[in-house]
This record gives structure tokens, C-alpha cells and sequence, in this order.
């Protein structure tokens, strides 16, 4: 009973025009966000592959850097698709599109948030190590 | 023409695939803004201690070199304060719209709330400007750098 209630609540919210409009300037945020971390990315192998030699660049580094880069492609598609597809469905008026750039979204937390958590296990290690040394 | 816009707005909803989709984005968001705080209190205490340890460093070569080296050290640690501390706050005030849209977002699908659905994506989109200025920034420090590394060669 209490499901088939909260079933029916769910339905009864609605993606107004002050929701829409908020989705669109993040969905246009997350595009510029995405197209900000490709030409980083861009940039960074143009160094790399320019001064990299000249600084003694281990292949420890390469390797370590080329990792960061493929990962941080992964979150750029997912933000990419949530912008795509936000506004596709924003335009076109497609629950489905909606959906599938929410999804991208959730996709996109998913992988930052593990990333973060990875990252701040790290840096605890570090700065107990250093504590300890 | 607008109206038309506005009204085919109404077709789209919060669906049970919508709400479920929304709601993992909820956790996964709240996880991050967990995370978030943690490193964020944790590149303020990295930078506090770096400043420390950098305004307590010692040259050992002389009274004048040791006062030179004194100076070098202090300004250098107020630098590398600032820099963690500005890291620190843009982590720690992202965490907190990331965890606002996990609270209002899970307000909303509870309650059936529309002002709460709103106000999640509100925070959602201050969370994902920070971000896109913050990105934006980073980007012209980089194209800075590259610009005067290709004008010294």
C-alpha cells in the first residue's frame, strides 16, 4: 500500500519550468566542463610530448599520467552524455532522453565519487606515514 | 512560442524509472560530498603543516644566507598556504551543493515535494558552475604557462 502510495507521489512531480530551466544551465555547464578537461588533456600530452624528454620524464610518470588521463576521459564522456541527452530531452520534450542523461549523471557521481574516496584514503595513508616517520 | 515551450515542459516528470535513477544519483552524490569534506579537511591541514615546516626550515650556511633563507622559506610556505587552502574550500563548498542536491533530491521522491525538486537541481547546477569556472581558470593557468614555455624557447 504504502509502495503503490509512494508510486503514485513519484508521478505526481513534475519537471516544472524552474527545474528545466536549472537542468539546462548545468547541462550547458557540464558540456563547457567537458570540453574545458579535453583541451587540458590536449595540452598536457602537447607538453608531455614536447619537454617531456628534455625533463626526464620516467616512464613511471608517463604511465601514471597516461592512467589519470583515461580515467578522466571516462568521467568527460559520462558528463558529455548527461549534457547531450539533458537537453535533448529537455528540447525534444523525451522522458527516455531525460532518463538516459540523469543516468549519465549518476554514472558520472559514481566514478568521481569513487575516485575521491580512493584519493582521500591515499592522502590519510600519506599523512599518517609522514606522522609516524 | 514560449508558451508552447512551457507547456510541453509538463510532459516530462519524475517516472519510477526517473526516481530510481535519481535516487542512486542521490547516494553516489552524498558519497562524493562525504568524500569531498574529508579531502578538502585534509589539503587545509596539508598546507597548514607545509607552511609550518617550510617556516621552520634551516640553511645552517651563516647568519645572513640563514636570514635569506629564512625569508625564502616563509613566503614560500604563504603561497603554498593559500594555494591549499583555495584547493580546500572550492573541494569543501562543492561537497556542500553536491550534498544539498542528495538531501532535497531524497526529500523530494519522499515527500512528492516539487519545491524540494527544484531547489536539488538548483544546487546541482551552483555545484557544476563552481566546477566549470574553477576548470575554466585552470585552463588559462595552462595555457599561460605553455604560452611563455614556447616564448622562451
Amino acid at each position: 500500500m504504502e509502495h503503490q502510495d509512494r508510486e503514485y507521489n513519484v508521478f505526481g512531480i513534475q519537471i516544472s519550468e524552474n527545474a528545466a530551466g536549472s537542468l539546462r544551465i548545468m547541462a550547458m555547464w557540464a558540456g563547457i566542463i567537458a570540453l574545458v578537461t579535453v583541451i587540458r588533456y590536449a595540452l598536457t600530452l602537447l607538453l608531455l610530448f614536447t619537454r617531456g624528454g628534455e625533463e626526464g620524464f620516467s616512464n613511471a610518470n608517463f604511465f601514471g599520467l597516461i592512467l589519470g588521463i583515461l580515467i578522466g576521459l571516462l568521467v568527460v564522456i559520462f558528463l558529455y552524455q548527461f549534457s547531450k541527452h539533458t537537453r535533448k530531452g529537455l528540447d525534444g520534450n523525451s522522458q527516455a532522453d531525460l532518463n538516459k542523461g540523469i543516468g549519465n549523471l549518476k554514472n558520472y557521481f559514481m566514478v568521481i565519487g569513487i575516485l575521491a574516496i580512493i584519493a582521500a584514503v591515499i592522502f590519510a595513508l600519506f599523512i599518517l606515514f609522514y606522522a609516524m616517520k | 512560442m514560449e508558451q508552447e515551450k512551457n507547456t510541453s515542459l509538463f510532459g516530462l516528470g519524475i517516472e519510477q524509472e526517473t526516481s530510481i535513477i535519481l535516487r542512486n544519483t542521490s547516494s553516489w552524490a552524498r558519497m562524493l560530498a562525504i568524500a569531498g569534506f574529508i579531502m578538502g579537511a585534509i589539503s587545509v591541514f596539508a598546507g597548514i603543516a607545509l607552511k609550518i615546516s617550510l617556516s621552520n626550515a634551516r640553511s645552517y650556511e651563516g647568519y645572513e644566507a640563514e636570514r635569506e633563507f629564512q625569508n625564502m622559506m616563509s613566503l614560500s610556505g604563504n603561497v603554498v598556504l593559500l594555494l591549499y587552502l583555495v584547493i580546500g574550500l572550492v573541494i569543501i563548498v562543492s561537497s556542500v551543493f553536491a550534498l544539498g542536491f542528495a538531501r532535497k533530491a531524497i526529500a523530494a521522491l519522499n515527500r512528492n515535494d516539487q519545491s524540494a525538486l527544484n531547489a536539488s537541481f538548483s544546487s546541482l547546477r551552483n555545484y557544476f558552475s563552481l566546477w566549470a569556472i574553477v576548470m575554466i581558470l585552470v585552463l588559462l593557468l595552462m595555457v599561460l604557462s605553455f604560452l611563455s614555455l614556447i616564448l622562451s624557447l
